[in-house]
């Protein structure tokens, strides 16, 4: 097991050094100066001129790249275009915000979602099932800048109870993770509810019910464990899109983190902001998927048994990065 | 189906009724406590964070705000854009109108406690004349005569000369500090302003706390911070529960919630911002010439074929009037009598045949996706279609925009603004009309009018005040009778703060004078 993690994390690198060659040279290469996006742009030209010159931006791109590509081999993420301080400073007090944001819309998610998903389907077409399946329709037609700007309004000016603004107190964190929750909990629902439904109606769940084993201990013990595959595959793949969504979340709410601080340096072309933003999310994702592949492990045997065989030369038992095993 | 509809219906009942109470209901009367430093400090949300606090360096207007906190500049205008004494306690001009002696004020302090001198308001202008040469190259030297005593040399007599230092952009910086270090001055600023640097909390706050040896006696506000919230909505609701206290450039449509709620004040002034309707009157950047060089006539009939009081309400719901002149209202030596160019579709028409395009023709206007320019834009392109022009419309990211349509010019039409942020015509006149200035993000329509130039040059240097106000009227008749751009409105400055601030001032170019707010 621990091999398959090391080898796991070593093919992540050349994955995110492809991703930071592609978004550098789509930055670099397309129309826009980020000197004069920077300081304005009714700048004198002379000004821009040496800022262009202390930015490096007239070196060739490969040039830039390489001197760019060295610095992040060896922990040095640049200095961002427009403060001139060190990307990684700033990075440093952002990501935690966005992380807070994107595990808790997560963890609400499941929370909610996969135990009204396996309610719906264990008490399928009774109140609770047409309940579920409206509010994750309802949830998922409503944007989320809509939702979260109604329970601003709602919260911060009528209950007075939350603050609209800021990252300085947990009070600031909760409408951004409801609001990032409530549709990845949509999706929660039925994919926990289809995925629940399928077990249920395989032949072992009929034999048990037909033995006599008490209803609680079939879900516990056999629909549970079953049916929660895809959903924990649901989940991994949700992470991606979450931190997606934390982009729109943090703007309404003035949260600083890395998505707001993303848009803004994509706008100005701040390439080595940019370029770093991603390399931490592409890690932060490469992680997360690769503990949502262990997990698969505890709670499969059958998967756990390929892994432990990927040493071996079992040829189409091998697993790759990021896939699952089929 | 049934128990699935019913559930729906539920459901969506008592989320709609929820959210209309929310939106629906009235004004509390008590406002929640402010989270600050105090109840003497104030609050203010940016939309944009500022890249920099150098007054020297500083182009962006959001910039401005707390740059005009920090500095003092040289000279100081009142409410109505009259010359005040600032850091320069009276001043002589000579008779010619090429010399400047600046008596600079004694006891004034910096924020790290050095004391100003001759020295440092020179080291200002120096700097000024590279940094800014568009507007102070015209200073060719800058002389101190001793500690309190600095004199200026013009290369040619310039009257909008103490205008310029009025400018937030020339706020006064510490010779020592800068020359020490230059490059962090923009995140750790020292000036002589009543407020002074505190700290600078990247993507969220900026703070400066009131400066107590200001000489003009400290402050009433004790603190200021600026809070960066990216979104509109978000600021208004934060303004709303007194989280800000206020908030620069509200657009029209949040008018009506600031207005009917009684906490809230909302200002608003003309701005110096002529949006203005741009042909290009030159070449592409590959050396093609564009359908609007040498042809009058076409520029001529879109320019009858707009109409400016449609226009102004489609664009910003009827907030500001139509414009005829190049140039906003409160330039000194407006003509008040001036005869624009009217709405004429029938005249419109015929100087379209006049150009050759008697059947119509397409043309691609280019702008950005900023609202206030893509929504005229969006106003003329139906205007347009009524003579048979086809507009299509291109909105593009801005730094593709700055690049293509500001820096080479590989536009057509396009719609921006031309800026004049003190009350005289030569900031937008000299800068974009002048075909000495027919370069990147300066002269963008590429004008090129011997007749244009002499007027623009004649109100720059003259000091006689019938011939510049002769050469004000000039400038206006030339560009309505060849057409080289269109001017359409003048929009608004708006701000929007809580009504318990008193002191409120606005003025055009996002000049704000802190000193005197308070609770």
């Amino acid at each position: 097991m621990f091999r398959y993690i090391i080898k796991r994390l070593i093919y992540m690198i050349p994955v995110v050094l492809g991703i930071s060659f592609v978004v550098y040279a789509i930055i670099s290469l397309t129309p826009g100066d980020p000197a004069q996006l920077i300081l304005g742009a009714d700048t004198d030209p002379v000004v821009l001129a040496a800022k262009r010159a202390e930015l490096g931006l007239n070196d060739p791109f490969l040039i830039r790249y390489l001197k760019y590509i060295s610095g992040v081999l060896v922990g040095n993420l640049g200095n961002s275009y427009r403060t001139g301080l060190p990307v990684l400073s700033e990075l440093i007090i952002r990501l935690p915000n966005t992380i807070i944001i994107a595990l808790g819309g997560i963890g609400l998610s499941v929370a909610i979602g996969v135990p009204l998903g396996l309610a719906s389907a264990v008490k399928q077409y009774t109140f609770v099932d047409y309940f579920a399946r409206t509010l994750a329709l309802l949830l998922t037609a409503i944007p989320a800048f809509w939702l979260g700007l109604m329970l601003l309004l709602f919260f911060v000016l009528n209950l007075k109870i939350l603050p609209a603004t800021g990252a300085n107190s947990w009070k600031n964190f909760v409408l951004p993770i409801v609001t990032l929750a409530a549709s990845a909990a949509a999706t929660q629902t039925r994919t926990t509810r289809s995925s629940m439904l399928e077990v249920i109606r395989q032949d072992y769940i009929r034999t048990a019910l037909a033995k006599g084993v008490p209803e609680s201990r079939i879900i516990w013990k056999h629909v549970i464990r079953n049916g929660i595959l895809p959903v924990v595959t649901i989940i991994g793949m949700n992470i991606g899109v979450q931190l997606g969504g934390t982009v729109v979340i943090e703007n309404i709410f003035a949260i600083p983190g890395m998505g707001s601080i993303l848009v803004n340096s994509v706008r100005i072309k701040d390439t080595p902001m940019i370029v770093s933003s991603i390399i931490l999310v592409a890690v932060f994702i490469g992680i997360c998927n690769l503990l949502v592949d262990i997990v698969y492990a505890y709670i499969d045997p059958r998967i756990k048994a390929q892994y432990f065989s990927v040493t071996s030369k079992r040829g189409k038992t091998k697993t790759k990065t990021g896939g699952t095993v089929a | 189906m049934k128990n699935y509809l019913k559930c729906l219906l539920l459901l969506s009942l008592s989320m709609l009724a929820s959210f209309m109470l929310s939106a629906c209901s009235g004004e509390k009367t008590t406002s929640t406590p402010q989270e600050s430093k105090g109840e003497d400090s104030l609050i203010f949300g940016l939309i944009q964070e500022p890249t920099t606090l150098d007054s020297l360096t500083s182009a962006e207007r959001i910039t401005w705000l707390p740059v005009s906190a920090i500095y003092d500049t040289i000279v100081f205008k009142d409410d109505d854009q009259k010359l005040l004494p600032g850091l320069a306690e009276e001043w002589d001009i000579s008779d010619d109108g090429l010399t400047y002696t600046f008596k600079i004020r004694e006891g004034v302090k910096f924020h790290n406690g050095e004391t100003l001198t001759a020295d440092d308001v020179a080291f200002t202008i120096e700097k000024l004349r590279v940094l800014q040469k568009s507007e102070f190259g015209v200073i060719s030297s800058v002389d101190i005569i001793d500690d309190t005593h600095v004199k200026i040399t013009l290369e040619s007599a310039f009257s909008p000369m103490l205008y310029l230092f009025t400018l937030p952009q020339t706020g006064v910086v510490n010779k020592a500090a800068y020359e020490a270090d230059p490059e962090s001055y923009g995140r750790k600023p020292n000036g002589t302003g009543p407020f002074k640097f505190s700290s600078w909390l990247s993507g969220e706050d900026i703070v400066l706390d009131h400066f107590e040896d200001y000489w003009r006696g400290a402050a009433p506000m004790t603190s200021i911070t600026f809070r960066i919230i990216a979104d509109e909505s978000t600021e208004i609701i934060a303004l709303e529960a007194n989280e800000i206290n206020a908030y620069i450039q509200v657009s029209q449509s949040y008018r009506q919630v600031v207005e009917g709620n009684e906490q809230l004040a909302w200002y608003d002034t003309p701005s110096g911002q002529v949006n203005t309707l741009a042909f290009n009157n030159g070449n592409y950047s590959n050396g093609e010439p564009s359908i609007f060089a040498d042809n009058k006539a076409l520029r001529q009939a879109i320019c009858y074929a707009i109409n400016k009081d449609d226009l102004v309400i489609g664009a910003v719901d009827g907030t500001s009037d139509p414009l005829y002149t190049p140039y906003p209202e409160f330039v000194i030596n407006y003509p008040e009598e001036f005869d624009g160019n009217v709405y004429n579709p029938e005249l419109a028409k015929e100087k379209l045949a006049e150009a050759g395009y008697p059947d119509g023709l397409t043309i691609k206007m280019r702008t950005t996706t900023q609202a206030n320019y893509s929504k005229p834009a969006e106003v003329i392109m139906g205007q347009l279609s009524e003579i048979g022009i086809t507009m299509e419309l291109e909105t593009m990211e801005r730094g593709t925009y700055l690049e293509e349509v500001y820096n080479n010019f590989d536009y057509d039409m396009t719609i921006w603004a031309v800026s004049c942020d003190y009350p005289d015509v030569n900031h937008g006149a000299y800068r974009r009309f002048y075909s000495g200035m027919i370069a990147p993000a300066n002269n963008y329509m590429q004008i090129n009018d011997p007749a244009l130039d002499e007027a623009i040059l004649t109100n720059r240097t003259s000091i006689d005040p019938a011939e510049k106000a002769a050469a004000v009227l000039r400038i206006a008749e030339i560009i309505r009778d060849e057409s080289y751009c269109l001017p359409l409105y003048c929009s608004q400055q708006t701000l929007a703060t809580n009504a318990n601030l008193k002191g409120v001032n606005l003025n055009s170019g996002m000049g704000i004078d802190f000193y005197r707010w308070s609770w």
